[in-house]
């Protein structure tokens, strides 16, 4: 497994993003692993501010069903 | 006044035109109520991620507006009066309604494009779930390196010939594209890749790589 090196940076941030649509179902797929758990800023790089939205924003969407709150299967 | 947002989901399993109608019933408790809907967003009959009464699929609209307070009981309330919205969601709309929607328009670069750094994270939470060689070609590739050392060191006790573990190797590699997009592709390059990695191979490591 190959160790990831240097600096990882928020993609958020790159983007210059200020909200987080919790009805998009790419990004927060993209932050969420095959069981629905949202993943960690260590691992994604995610700035704090921006991993505090993205963690509202999943929380909504897995109200609207639009990501699951769990699932056994992968997606 | 304040901008809120509201999200619902209709129940999809009427005509067009009921559906319709509670997604204008919506807007017109907004404004019925002094409120004013500054963008609205009909996302149309979706997926749902888990079957909510047994529905496995809903009809999903959403309203920014700026309203008064009071506006927001009455949403509740009817939401609550009419079984055919299943879901619905309301929350405060903070900074400028305007900006975000040009915002919207910005969209993230999917991390796929950029050496993906975000399935090697995935990947280590899944390992404990065992369906390893189900996620995709990124993984594949990973994995051909050891495979084809393993490969190397077999031909090597076979045949301490060093071209010949060359050759080895190479047939492998193919064979391992050949796998990756033989589920676009089909499954006849696969096969035409075959007959060549028998020759040259072990038996074991070619049931291996089938897997």
């Amino acid at each position: 497994m190959a160790v990831v090196k240097g600096k990882k940076i928020c993609r958020f941030c790159e983007n210059k993003v200020n909200h987080v649509n919790y009805k998009d179902e790419r990004i927060l797929r993209r932050f969420t692993n095959e069981r629905g758990k949202i993943i960690p800023r260590r691992i994604t790089g995610n700035c704090a501010r921006h991993q505090r939205m993205l963690t509202t924003a999943i929380k909504r969407g897995r109200i609207l069903a639009i990501v699951a709150f769990e699932s056994e299967s992968y997606r | 006044m304040r901008f809120y947002e509201t999200t619902f989901i209709v129940n999809p399993q009427t005509d067009d035109a009921t559906i319709d109608n509670h997604v204008k019933d919506v807007a017109s408790v907004i404004t019925d109520n002094s409120g004013k809907i500054v963008h609205e967003d009909h996302m149309g009959t979706r997926r749902l991620a888990y079957p909510i009464n047994g529905l496995t699929q809903g009809y999903y609209a959403s309203f920014i507006f700026e309203a008064p307070t009071s506006v927001l009981p009455l949403l509740d309330r009817h939401f609550m009066l009419n079984e055919q919205y299943i879901r619905n969601l309301t929350v405060r709309f903070d900074g400028d309604p305007q900006k975000y929607l040009e915002e919207l328009s910005a969209v993230l670069i999917p991390r796929d494009t950029r050496g993906g750094r975000d399935d090697s994270s995935d990947r280590r939470y899944d390992r404990s779930r065992g369906h390893r060689s189900r996620y995709g070609s990124s993984d594949d590739s990973s994995r051909t390196p050891e495979k084809s050392d393993s490969a190397k060191a077999e031909a090597d006790k076979a045949e301490p010939d060093k071209a010949e573990a060359d050759k080895a190797e190479a047939p492998k590699a193919e064979a391992g594209k050949a796998e990756e997009s033989s589920d676009n592709a089909g499954s006849a390059e696969a096969k035409s890749n075959e007959p060549e990695a028998q020759s040259s191979e072990p038996e074991g490591t070619d049931s291996n790589d089938k897997e």
